[in-house]
């Protein structure tokens, strides 16, 4: 037994070295394997999580989020919807957007956001009755992103 | 010292040869070569070249000295600290020219653009089990520090190292080492062992913590480090009172703590990636061990044990606590050549030699080449500083 376990300790002591040299050697190839076979992604609360819905307009491009209730188990009570104002390849946003976003199709979730790209400040006017009013608006690699605070409806 | 140690009753020594320090140095002298390079030329910016050469002779002559000395942790050390300390150098310039600013702001969240620590990884393992996502506002694969990178670095090195790495690859632990080094006594000689029981107290609150509200809570509130690298842009009182604590706890436990006890006491007293890492040394094939035969009790290994992982208790077992981050210096302190690195389920003695190379290659090269990219980009900022009169490349 004390045999084994000394061959086996050994055998675990040997395999360091080539397990750090394969680590290094393969660094561009392992991350992507992990993740791919983790199906790990950043938490949609910092994301603002999967566009769901994109529309095309004059000028600027509207790309919705998922509306992020994520809990740990099941959903929270508070949440946002992310809707980021996307402007043409070169080009900028219209001095003032404003949009009507359907959320899910939940009535209650109905967003109407005025949006001045200058100031960067979104306001909101007649929205449904589960939205909250606006957490932020942040700036985008393209373009700028509002979020907007909701509360669950479910 | 003799340059064939024997088994006779003078203290012990893993010190090798000359001619077999050759022949051990050389597969870390390619294998240095190898990936410091990386199938890359030598680049001709001197500015770049220097650095590049420097990590190269650095690294290797300490590793000569490891082996030739038998002393582990003064060589390490050298590194370690260099490593910390390049780290510093490197990462603020750097965010300067990627970012524009050191201030984190909403966008820089919203667009995942905060560089991934390893600090973080505890927080992250309960809402990546039931979420399938990491609670951090990174890239999961692209840019500075990917999240899945770091992942992939801090899995190997656990399953290669256990808590070395602590030791042998926290960018962040070299700070804390060389100023538990300034002073030659401590002003503090005496800290209550349960107060070595608060990392894992501070583990278990931040993981609950971040699991329920989804955040990196340790990040967010606690972590010291944030006074070196980054933190939320001073635009609101929250984020006024987190910066606070930022400085303070690096005021009080890596320059003050370490200084006044000589002890690393971020890491052995709050660091709970520190304490989640010791549960690695359980799964890890190396381990310190104390001969009890020639242990005499002089207590030296537990006074300059730089994480608290040495008491009576442990010593009476002849062995560490969980949380030892075999650094090897109770190893390089023993009078007696009691204290030496082990492979789990060996003999304790014979292959006392064998297991500390054993350790060694895997945990120097660790060091050096993950430490090389922030010692190079240190110098190299060094190097601009000196020559342009500003660290930030234009």
């Amino acid at each position: 037994m004390a045999k084994l376990k000394s061959v086996l300790g050994t055998m675990w002591a040997l395999t360091a070295l080539p397990l750090l040299l394969v680590m290094f050697f393969g660094f561009t190839h392992w991350p992507k394997l992990l993740v791919a076979a983790t199906g790990l992604e950043v938490s949609p609360w910092f994301t603002g999580g999967k566009v769901v819905a994109s529309v095309d307009r004059e000028g600027y491009a509207i790309r919705v989020h998922r509306p992020v209730f994520d809990a740990l188990v099941g959903q929270r009570a508070k949440g946002f919807v992310q809707i980021d104002f996307v402007p043409p390849e070169g080009g900028s946003l219209p001095a003032v957007v404003e949009e009507s976003v359907d959320v899910g199709g939940n009535p209650a979730l109905a967003i109407r956001v005025r949006v001045d790209t200058a100031t960067r400040t979104a306001t909101l006017g007649a929205s449904g009755t589960h939205v909250d009013g606006v957490e932020g608006v942040y700036g985008l690699a393209r373009g700028l992103g509002v979020r907007v605070a909701l509360r669950n409806p479910a | 010292m003799s340059s064939t140690p024997t088994t006779t009753s003078r203290p012990w020594s893993p010190g090798l040869s000359w001619p077999k320090t050759a022949l051990a140095a050389l597969p870390m002298l390619l294998l240095t070569a190898l990936m410091l390079l990386g199938g890359r030329p030598l680049p001709h910016d001197p500015l770049r070249l220097v650095p590049l050469l420097a990590v190269f002779v650095l690294s290797n002559v300490l590793f000569v000295l490891m082996l030739r000395t038998g002393k582990t942790d003064r060589f390490r050390a050298i590194l370690f600290v260099t490593v910390a300390v390049c780290f510093v150098l490197s990462f603020i310039p750097n965010l300067l020219e990627v970012r524009g600013n050191i201030g984190l702001t909403g966008d820089d969240l919203v667009q995942g653009k905060t560089p991934f620590c390893h600090m973080v990884i505890p927080m992250t393992v309960i809402p990546a089990a039931l979420t399938r996502t990491i609670i951090f506002p990174g890239s999961m694969l692209t840019g500075f520090a990917a999240i899945g990178s770091m992942l992939v670095l801090w899995l190997a090195a656990t399953l290669a190292l256990g808590r070395g790495f602590c030791s042998w690859g926290c960018f962040f632990g070299g700070l804390e080492d060389g100023l538990s080094r300034v002073r030659n006594r401590p002003l503090v000689k005496a800290i209550g062992k349960r107060w070595t029981y608060l990392p894992y107290a501070v583990l278990g609150t931040v993981v609950v913590i971040s699991a329920l509200t989804l955040t990196p809570t340790y990040c967010e509130w606690l972590c010291p480090f944030k006074s070196v690298t980054e933190f939320n842009a001073l635009t609101n009182t929250r984020a006024v009172a987190q910066a606070v604590i930022f400085f303070s706890l690096f005021a009080g436990l890596v320059v003050v703590g370490p200084v006044v006890t000589r002890k690393r006491t971020q890491c052995g007293l709050f660091c709970p990636m520190g304490a989640f890492q010791g549960f690695t040394n359980k799964l890890n094939a190396f381990e310190v061990r104390v001969d009890r035969e020639r242990c005499s009790d002089c207590g030296q290994c537990e006074k300059v044990c730089p994480t608290f992982s040495l008491d009576r208790e442990s010593l009476a077992k002849g062995g560490t606590r969980v949380s030892c981050v075999k650094c090897g210096k109770c190893v390089d302190a023993c009078p007696k050549g009691a204290a030496a690195f082990h492979i789990k389920g060996t003999a304790l003695r014979p292959q006392a030699r064998s297991a500390r190379l054993l350790f060694l290659y895997p945990a120097f090269l660790f060091l050096t080449v993950f430490g090389s990219g922030m010692i190079q980009d240190g110098l190299y900022r060094v190097l601009l500083l000196v020559t342009t009169g500003s660290m930030i490349a234009h």
